[in-house]
């Protein structure tokens, strides 16, 4: 078991971060919006976060807490998110896609140009603060945060907004403001696994977190299911570990099977893996087998 | 004060001549990034996918142009010619497999992420194609047309690039307005059901336009690759990236304003760097991007045709 | 005062006119229909008096309150419910689950109580569901709570529209076109459930082809077409004229032209992202 983990204990390390960049990805589709923007979110928060560390051990002192780091994270990411909200959300469905792609890309410009405080091209150390087991117990505590808030006031509202923004504003729900706060929470979730990502990886430069991360992230979500926040983290689960177990016959073309089972998720399976719909075919199906077996 | 004044004068010519050098190195780029949004928005306009592959298809072309050219001696025109047909058949091929089938329910969502599938798979394999290196064509493949004087030089590939891309327009714009099938095609896009109704076989005009589209990424792939003397998959990233960006500030709906799109970018990309900062120059373009879409979304020229009826 | 007053109504779409110069009022407590051929403008008249289209010109004024300034999702506080010709159901959800959606102008709960297990927001869950349950109730269809909203047949997502928007709990409420695709008994059984919901107080503006219905359920009628005004009066006096029999037995010629022409238009190309993948 320990040499297990040995072998694959980082690449869980990513798989679960992989699970918080694609929550937050599936929060905008679950208000019925593509964004990429999490990711420039991440980017943001994580070079102020590895920036502090940095200054700090750099004066010779201790780095500030891993707490601090991971606030510092969400509050730098939900920040950006909600200001950059007003511009981006006033656009339709597919052209707040394209000009989130565009935000990703102009994050990496940036970090490129800001150089004295980022590194530029060459980047900056981050120090690792960072356990699996911390990793695991935020996936807990934000999984958890997703159960309460799908059958919450909030949940419903998305769900409304996603399937019938029209009908959703026609029974009084202020959809924009609704697509804001899923926005601004997938910022606050980005910047928090922006920085834990900088801390897997020990070292943030430009395209650290950038379109690749961006598109995977959104692909997991879709892959796992995006109706339902189980989906999005056994997506990233999946697709983590099928490159890696398949690593040894496909080598650096292990890439290509994640793609081609977008592909077909996309064509056979439209809504993903885990899909609610499902259980509740199932357990109406139980239920109505129950009352049957009471009554004969 | 007459050595001076020679000095002054020679030093205002030599301003002159950078200035129109790096106006023709922007319109050689503008070039490459026009005729890459002209593929892009077309199969956007038509069909309603956000093709993020489409830079990979255009690095397919070069690929597959430099493979003959190094294995089996092709020159110019024929590698041309290999670009093309590479660039169609993945166009085709992935058309028939990854998004045919969504065709009776997907939007452009779907096409999006579908296409994000796609794109993984031919960025692997383009990959393992260069085996991770950027290679090049081999330096006498073209060594005319060239320019070259005191001051100004612009490499075969550049020029080519200037020729072709307004041929490409020219031509894309008159076989949509003048030509059956363009009128197909722009039908198709407007609406999938009028074809039924008009009983053309709408896969008759897919296949017509993704071939189309495909076939003139191979194009822009092969010349670039030529002009920045670079075959690799990022180059075709890059590609995508600014034609998306050209597409946005061109507008969808029309070739030409694709196409003027991508030379407004090229040229204000390239003058960008050169007389307010090398470093920002994405900036420039990604900001001239953000402002498109935020302040007029349909581009220059207006009106997007694709998905404005509900 | 009228509980609805249009006043010169007009909806232009580019070129077409489809709501020109139209005025009504609807009284409170009445059953007021509104009728007319294919493309007359009914649907765009309902978008317009629910918030969700905006008109080019003229006034609505509901319960006297001039609606021009106000943005569509603070239309339910007026007391404007709808339901749509084309059903438009929740993909997924549940049928309990639709109507806990209309419920949402009555929750007290914000965002913030959606992230924390909490026994605020789980009491006001539990009253949400006894809620919507009374309303599924009225619609006779509770004993359906759990199912798929969209796997059910035509005439009871019809119900399950009335039912998620009477959970607005309106003072008026639009209906567009809620007998279509039903067959005689079950178009009855909606009439009355409809006329127990007016006796309750509530005020109906229905659009409806079907002129046994119209004539059954309401008291006065408007007729346009081409969206003018042809008259208006009780069913009796409209459904006797002259002017409208011509302008429904003009619809038949036409209306292949009209079905061809709302292909034409391509509202086929659905572009709502909720429906990506479903
Ligand atoms: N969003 C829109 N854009 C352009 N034209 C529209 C739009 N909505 C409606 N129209 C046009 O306005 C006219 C009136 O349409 P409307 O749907 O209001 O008719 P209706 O009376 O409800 O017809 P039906 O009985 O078929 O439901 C039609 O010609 C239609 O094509
Ligand atoms: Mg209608």
């Amino acid at each position: 078991m320990s040499q297990f983990w040995d072998i694959y204990g980082i690449t869980f390390e990513f798989a679960f971060v992989l699970g918080l960049f694609a929550l937050s990805a599936f929060l905008g589709l679950w208000s019925g919006v593509l964004s990429l923007a999490p990711i420039a979110y991440a980017s943001g928060a994580a070079y102020v976060s590895a920036r502090l560390a940095y200054d700090k051990v750099m004066m010779g002192e201790a780095n500030y807490p891993l707490v601090f780091h991971l606030f510092v994270g969400m509050v730098v990411g939900g920040f950006l998110a909600w200001i950059t909200s007003f511009v981006l959300l006033r656009l339709g469905s597919h052209y707040l896609a394209l000009a989130t792609i565009a935000l990703v890309l102009i994050a990496r410009v940036i970090a490129l140009n800001l150089d004295e405080y980022t590194g530029g091209t060459v980047g900056i150390p981050v120090p690792r603060q960072i356990t699996t087991w911390h990793i695991l117990l935020i996936l807990g505590v934000v999984s958890v945060m997703f159960g309460v808030l799908r059958k919450s006031r909030f949940g419903y509202s998305l769900d409304a907004v996603r399937e019938q923004p029209e009908v959703a504003s026609s029974l009084g729900i202020n959809v924009q403001r609704v697509r804001r706060y899923a926005f601004t929470f997938a910022g606050v979730l980005g910047g928090l696994a922006g920085v834990l990502q900088a801390q897997l990886v020990q070292y943030l430069v430009p395209e650290t977190l950038y379109v690749e991360l961006a598109f995977i992230s959104i692909a997991s979500a879709v892959l796992g299911g995006a109706y339902i926040w189980v989906g999005p983290i056994v997506g990233a689960l999946l697709y983590t570990a099928i490159p890696e177990f398949l690593e040894p016959f496909l080598g650096s073309s292990k890439n290509v099977v994640n793609g081609i089972l977008l592909v077909i998720i996309m064509v056979f399976l439209q809504r993903g893996l885990i899909d609610p719909r499902q259980f509740r075919a199932w357990s109406l199906k139980r239920k109505s087998r129950q009352t049957k077996e009471v009554a004969s | 004060m007459g050595p001076l004044l020679t000095s002054q004068k020679k030093r205002n010519e030599n301003l002159l001549n950078l200035f129109i050098q790096q106006v023709l190195n922007g319109l050689a780029v503008g070039s490459a990034y026009g005729m890459f949004a002209m593929s892009f928005g077309l199969i956007f306009a038509t069909m309603g996918i956000l093709n993020v592959a489409h830079g990979t298809i255009a690095t397919f072309g070069a690929i597959a142009a430099l493979t003959v050219v190094e294995n089996w001696g092709f020159s110019f025109f024929p590698a041309l010619l290999i670009a093309i047909l590479t660039g169609a058949a993945i166009g085709i091929v992935t058309d028939r497999l990854a998004f045919q089938p969504l065709r009776a329910r997907a939007n452009t969502l779907g096409y999006l992420i579908t296409s994000i599938g796609v794109w993984i798979v031919l960025i692997a394999l383009g990959e393992t194609a260069l085996d991770h290196q950027i290679k090049t064509f081999p330096p006498d493949l073209l060594s005319w047309p060239r320019l070259v004087t005191t001051n100004i030089y612009l490499a075969p590939g550049q020029i080519w690039l200037m020729i072709i891309g307004p041929i490409s327009v020219v031509a894309l714009y008159l076989v949509l307005t003048r030509t059956p099938i363009g009128t197909m095609i722009r039908a198709v896009g407007f609406s999938d059901v009028w074809s039924r109704i008009s009983g053309v076989s709408s896969t008759v005009v897919i296949l017509s336009t993704v071939g189309i589209s495909a076939g003139l990424a191979g194009i822009v792939g092969y010349l670039s690759s030529i002009a920045f003397d670079n075959v690799s998959v990022p180059l075709g990233e890059g590609l995508l990236l600014k034609g998306f960006a050209a597409v946005v500030v061109g507008g969808f709906g029309d070739v030409r304003g694709a196409f003027l799109g991508g030379i407004i970018i090229g040229v204000t990309e390239v003058l960008g760097a050169q007389y307010v900062s090398g470093d920002f120059r994405d900036v420039i373009t990604f900001g001239l991007l953000i402002l498109f879409l935020l302040f007029r979304p349909e581009g220059i020229f207006g009106e997007i045709k694709f998905g404005a009826a509900r | 005062m009228s509980q609805l007053d249009v006043v010169s109504l007009t909806r232009q779409f580019g070129g077409l006119t489809a709501v020109k110069d139209l005025s009504f009022s609807v009284s409170p407590g009445a059953i007021a229909g509104l009728v007319g051929p294919n493309g007359a403008g009914k649907t765009t008249v309902i978008n317009m008096v629910s918030g969700i289209d905006k008109p080019t010109s003229g006034t609505i004024s509901i319960a006297g309150q001039d609606t021009s300034t106000i943005k569509g999702h603070e239309f339910v506080r007026l007391g404007i419910a709808r339901t749509y010709q084309n059903m438009k159901m929740f993909h997924g959800l549940s049928v309990i689950d639709h109507v806990i959606v209309g419920l949402d102008s009555r929750r007290k709960t914000t965002f913030f109580h959606a992230l924390v297990p909490n026994p605020i927001e789980r009491k006001e869950r539990a009253a949400m569901r006894d809620k919507a349950m009374e309303f599924l109730k009225v619609m006779s269809i509770d004993h359906l709570a759990e199912s798929e909203a969209t796997t059910l047949p035509y005439g009871l997502q019809r119900r399950l529209e009335i039912a998620r928007a009477l959970a607005t709990e309106p003072k008026l409420l639009l209906l567009d076109e809620p007998t279509a695709g039903m067959n005689q008994q079950e178009s009855s059984e909606v009439a009355e459930v409809l006329r127990g919901l007016n006796q309750k107080g509530l005020t109906l503006l229905v659009v409806e082809h079907n002129i046994k219905f119209v004539r059954d359920l309401c008291q006065e009628v408007t007729v346009i077409n081409f969206g003018e005004k042809l008259l208006s009066g009780t069913p009796q006096e409209v459904f006797n004229s002259q002017l409208v029999r011509e302008a429904y037995l003009g619809k038949q010629r036409d209306e292949r032209l009209a079905t061809f022409q709302s292909l034409r238009a391509g509202t086929h190309r659905n572009i709502n992202m909720g429906e990506f993948a479903s």
